[in-house]
């Protein structure tokens, strides 16, 4: 493979090869009313013009970093009505031109993820033309950035159908108390100063960059014409996905009365190993927090269970990710069926022998909703995950991993037919998540769906040059 | 065990309602499938059926059976060579006294989601006056790429068919059974169609995981509709003699396990042809009940008699049928109810 | 030996005269009563993944035997790059090639998604559908690693509509029941290649599962 040469970083947007490492996020869904004045303000947010309008943030190294930093999606109906001509249109890929609701059974959003059940806001996906994404490091920022978007044109550009606010946890948690954002794929070329050693090949950049060499040996994913438009843009699987806490904090000790029963108990976590912990808990609360690691394959601390099978104490911070399967290919330290296995298999012996690099996404989510008190678990109040998953090919990657990997579990014959118990598709008639233990295994069986997909949209995100291309159409 | 008979008289009205489907009901048989032919025999359960369910039949080398075939309607008078529905009512005779029973019929899906449907279908399907076919009805039906219309049946002035069509053009869930059950032709032999038991049942196994199966009879011999015309009206009861004097007539239980997706309590909707299939065990039927069937013909078969680890579903019409069934047979002075 | 079948001339002049009146029917109720399906009708149930068919007729560009020949030494030149393909991709349970009149076919039973199943193979066996894509009518722009996703929608055109479930369920909208003759009809005049079912021996096992069961190693 030949090794290309890096891309023009000031021409792709922020958060797509590293993160912005902000706290607060808006996400303003909205819909162009006046074509001509949002192409203007596409035109001002891309003219460097910093005193004006805010920027839309680039990949550039910066040497003061900016307070907020803002993104521009499109979705197919937003292209089209900015003016992009039918026959330009057609060259992009067929999933993104149908949209993520029409996608739902491929993507497992079927019973109350049925997109008929999703919130009004993406109830009609021709309304949803544009999602701009404001991350800021203090809330105010992030109000002070999203008014002036809403306000481009003397506010006739843009009607705010939805604002979707989202808040980093101290520590990195998210709602299930996991510590996340964790393992994201090292692009060849590029240094991200977060990145830590991970044993994986590096990624190249065509990843999630249109136009360049892909993971998947000898293929390319096609640019959408003209080549300006399509060049360096990437796409991003937008989606708000609600977390149902409570039922899965009772599932997780339903799950750890069951296993402390269990004859194999002792295999699992061996006795008192939860008085070395740090701080120490009790032989039922350490079953918790295996069950919560098992399903997952870390624990909530963020250490891996490859690493770690019986301890979620951390022991060095820089080892979170260095870890592969090789040494355990029955997955009796980590499930084959765990969520970060099923979505990134690493170097484990899966079915299809050439897709095990090939499917690699950035994730770049952030909770929104308060957060879980055990107190008064039925607060009525929605929380989940604003899930940002970015990548250059949806079909490839973002899909291919959630219909063939994570739900139904086709990598490895022992899991197939199995969805993935921390975020798949789930009935409590079929659902079964399979602990090996020694040479036999412990089922967990009859649990409910704890994600459900109350909206999204698929979005493309143009190249620096793409949207001025777009801010200067005359349709 | 069956299902409890206390549900507010909607026993009564299903029985009611089948009753005013056929004028010719004769008090003390059954409401439908009124004509049938018993033969016994036993079940064999495969090696593998023990793995999928605990319930006490599927655990033994061998177990007695009484099986009730029969036409589904509900008139008295034999005729078997019609266009109808073909029942197949299985009984286990446990070691214990007691029974459990496995009803099927040729129809692979059913009309109805709930009781409410079936009451009205069946009010739809009341006989009334057959209209005389247009003239032109064949001209007609080619030039709108339909099929031509069966020709009516002289013999019978008044037909609920026109009422049933009517009411699948406004009810689509109820459309494959309707289509089914208005042209399967009748079998060559009653050992020689495949009879589905419509509903979901759960199956136990030894760890106390649940399965969501469907099952069917499927006869050995293999499927074979009737062609020939002009056959003797009882000619099914002459062929099933003759069948078990040569030797015995063997059918495969298969049990279809659901998954994600597939209707459990929707009686109307298929599964998918790619759902795992198990040989649950083989019936061996070897002769014709003795005394003529006089046990038979009063013998309660109820598709809600079960037995642990061999569950009855949510379905809501399985659950009218298992209280509706029991009544009906207490209407008719029958056995066992 | 006396028959009631009439002559061959007579059959002849039968199915000139009906079909030509057949064909205007079809033209004029595929106008009035259109029927809609949705043409992507991949799944019925989201469980329902395993053992996908496809069925895949590619008409050549030269129908006569020197062209047929052409397409039978195209696949059997590359023997060794199919069968390793088949065995990386995993999830394949048959797959064959047949020439069926002036078509190159690609009949074959998979595990999951038809898109990715087509992507795995421009991957491991590109070169292949290359050379073979040089010998069909109107053929996507190749080579097909440069241009999958025009590839795989080439393919998916390709491969034969599948009716899935039953009949009375393809057309929910059909007010009159004894209008599904007709609209199976227009079903198909839409749709030159069909599969109208499937059966499998050992349904609900994935190509992997049946191997591991077997001995053989997954």
């Amino acid at each position: 493979m030949t090794v290309e040469p890096v891309p023009d970083l000031a021409d792709i947007q922020g958060n797509i090869l590293r993160g912005y490492k902000k706290d607060h996020v808006r996400h303003l869904v909205l819909t162009i009313t006046d074509p001509q004045a949002a192409r203007r303000w596409l035109l001002d947010a891309t003219s460097g013009e910093t005193a004006g309008t805010p920027q839309v943030t680039t990949e550039k190294s910066y040497s003061e970093k900016p307070p907020t930093c803002l993104n521009v999606g499109l979705t197919h109906a937003g292209l089209e009505t900015l003016g992009v001509a039918a026959k330009h249109l057609r060259t992009f890929p067929h999933e993104f031109v149908d949209g993520m609701a029409s996608r739902a059974l491929k993507l497992g959003d079927t019973g109350p993820s049925d997109p008929r059940h999703w919130k009004a806001e993406w109830q009609d996906p021709s309304k949803v033309h544009v999602v701009v994404s404001v991350h800021a490091d203090s809330p105010g920022q992030r109000e002070k950035a999203g008014k002036e978007v809403l306000d481009a044109g003397d506010g006739a550009a843009f009607d705010k159908t939805a604002q979707l606010d989202g808040d980093a946890f101290p520590g990195g948690q998210v709602h299930f108390g996991y510590r996340d954002n964790i393992a994201q794929p090292h692009f060849a070329g590029i240094r991200d100063p977060i990145d830590r050693p991970d044993r994986q090949p590096l990624v190249e950049v065509g990843a999630v960059l249109l136009g360049h060499q892909t993971p998947v040996e000898d293929v390319r994913w096609e640019v959408p014409q003209p080549k300006r438009l399509g060049f360096n843009g990437s796409f991003n699987a937008f989606r708000v996905l609600e977390q149902q806490v409570g039922e899965f904090e009772d599932f997780l000790s339903q799950s750890a009365a069951l296993i402390k029963d269990n004859g194999m108990a002792n295999m699992v976590l061996p006795p008192d190993v939860e008085k070395t912990w740090d701080p120490p808990t009790s032989r039922f609360e350490a079953m918790r927090e295996l069950v919560a690691a098992k399903i997952l394959g870390r624990w909530r601390t963020g250490v891996p269970l490859a690493l770690s099978p019986y301890s979620p104490t951390p022991v060095c911070l820089g080892k979170l990710n260095d870890f592969d399967y090789a040494n355990d290919t029955d997955g009796l330290c980590c499930p084959v069926g765990s969520h970060i296995r099923r979505c990134n298999p690493r170097s484990s012996r899966i079915v299809q022998r050439n897709t095990n690099h090939s499917r690699r996404i950035v994730r770049r989510g952030m909770p929104y909703g308060p957060p879980h008190d055990p107190d008064h678990p039925d607060d009525g109040k929605e929380r989940g995950l604003l899930g940002v998953f970015i990548c250059a090919s949806l079909i490839a990657q973002f899909e291919a991993i959630q219909y063939d990997w994570m739900n139904l579990g086709l990598q490895d014959p022992r899991i197939t037919g199995t969805n993935d118990a921390v975020v798949g598709n789930n009935e409590p008639e079929f659902s079964s998540f399979t602990m090996p233990v020694g040479s036999s295994s412990i089922e967990l069986r009859g649990f409910s769906r704890f994600v459900h997909t109350v909206g999204g949209a698929y979005l493309f995100l143009p190249s620096i040059r793409a949207l001025k291309y777009l801010g200067s159409l005359h349709p | 065990m069956v299902a409890s008979p206390t549900d507010g008289g909607l026993s009564q009205r299903l029985f009611d309602a089948l009753i005013a489907d056929y004028p010719d009901h004769r008090p003390g048989t059954r409401p439908v499938h009124a004509v049938g032919i018993g033969a016994v025999g036993y079940f064999v359960p495969s090696d593998v059926a023990p793995r999928f369910t605990v319930a006490e039949h599927f655990q033994m080398e061998r177990v007695n059976v009484t099986v009730r075939f029969s036409n589904g309607s509900g008139s008295p008078v034999e005729s078997d060579a019609a266009i109808d529905v073909r029942g197949m009512a299985t009984k286990f005779h446990l070691p214990s006294g007691d029974s459990t029973d496995l009803v099927m019929s040729s129809l692979p899906v059913f009309f109805s989601r709930n009781p409410q449907d079936f009451l009205d279908l069946a009010k739809a399907g009341e006989p009334k006056p057959v209209k005389p076919q247009p003239r032109w009805s064949r001209l007609t039906d080619m030039l709108l790429l339909r099929e031509p219309r069966p020709p009516a049946d002289p013999s019978s002035p008044n037909s609920g068919t026109a009422g049933v069509i009517a009411y699948a053009n406004c009810h689509p869930f109820a459309r494959p059974a309707i289509i089914a059950a208005l042209t399967q032709p009748a079998p060559t032999s009653y050992a020689r169609a495949t009879y589905h038991a419509i509903h979901t049942f759960k199956f136990t196994d030894p760890d106390g995981n649940v399965r969501y199966c469907r099952f069917a009879w499927e006869p050995v011999a293999g499927v074979r509709p009737e062609t020939r015309s002009g056959l003797p009206k009882d000619y099914l009861h002459t062929e099933l003699r003759q069948r078990l004097m040569r030797g015995p007539a063997r059918f495969v239980l298969r049990a279809v396990v659901g998954g994600q997706g597939d209707a459990l309590d929707n009686p109307t909707k298929g599964w998918d042809t790619t759902r795992l299939r198990v040989v649950m065990g083989e019936l061996v039927l070897t002769q014709l009940a003795p005394d003529a069937g006089a046990a038979v013909e009063p013998l309660s078969f109820n598709p809600t008699r079960v037995v642990p680890g061999f569950d009855i579903s949510n379905d809501k019409v399985l659950v009218a049928r298992g209280a509706a069934y029991a009544y009906s047979c207490r209407q008719r002075g029958g056995t066992g109810c | 030996m006396v028959t009631t079948q009439p002559s061959k001339w007579v059959q002849f002049l039968q199915s000139k005269l009906t079909q030509p009146g057949e064909w205007l029917l079809v033209q004029y109720w595929k106008h009035r009563a259109p029927v809609t399906t949705p043409t992507w009708v991949w799944k019925t149930a989201p469980g329902d993944n395993l053992q996908q068919c496809m069925n895949l007729v590619m008409p050549l560009a030269d129908k006569t035997d020197v062209g047929r020949a052409r397409a039978a030494k195209a696949v059997a030149a590359n023997v060794d790059e199919i069968f390793t393909g088949l065995n990386n991709v995993g999830t394949v349970h048959f797959a064959r090639f047949d020439l069926i009149g002036g078509n190159l076919c690609m009949f074959s039973v998979y595990d999951g998604d038809l898109e990715n199943y087509l992507r795995d193979f421009i991957s491991v066996f590109g070169s292949v559908f290359d050379a073979l894509m040089e010998l069909v009518e109107a053929p996507p722009p190749t080579p097909c690693g440069l241009h999958p996703e025009a590839f795989i929608d080439w393919i998916i055109a390709h491969d034969a509509f599948q009716i899935t479930g039953d009949v009375p369920s393809l057309f929910p909208d059909e007010g009159n029941i004894a209008n599904l003759p007709r609209d199976v009809v227009l079903l198909l005049e839409q749709h030159p290649n069909v599969q109208l079912g499937r059966y499998s021996g050992y349904p609900g096992k994935s190509a992997a599962q049946i191997r591991l069961a077997t001995g053989i190693d997954w």
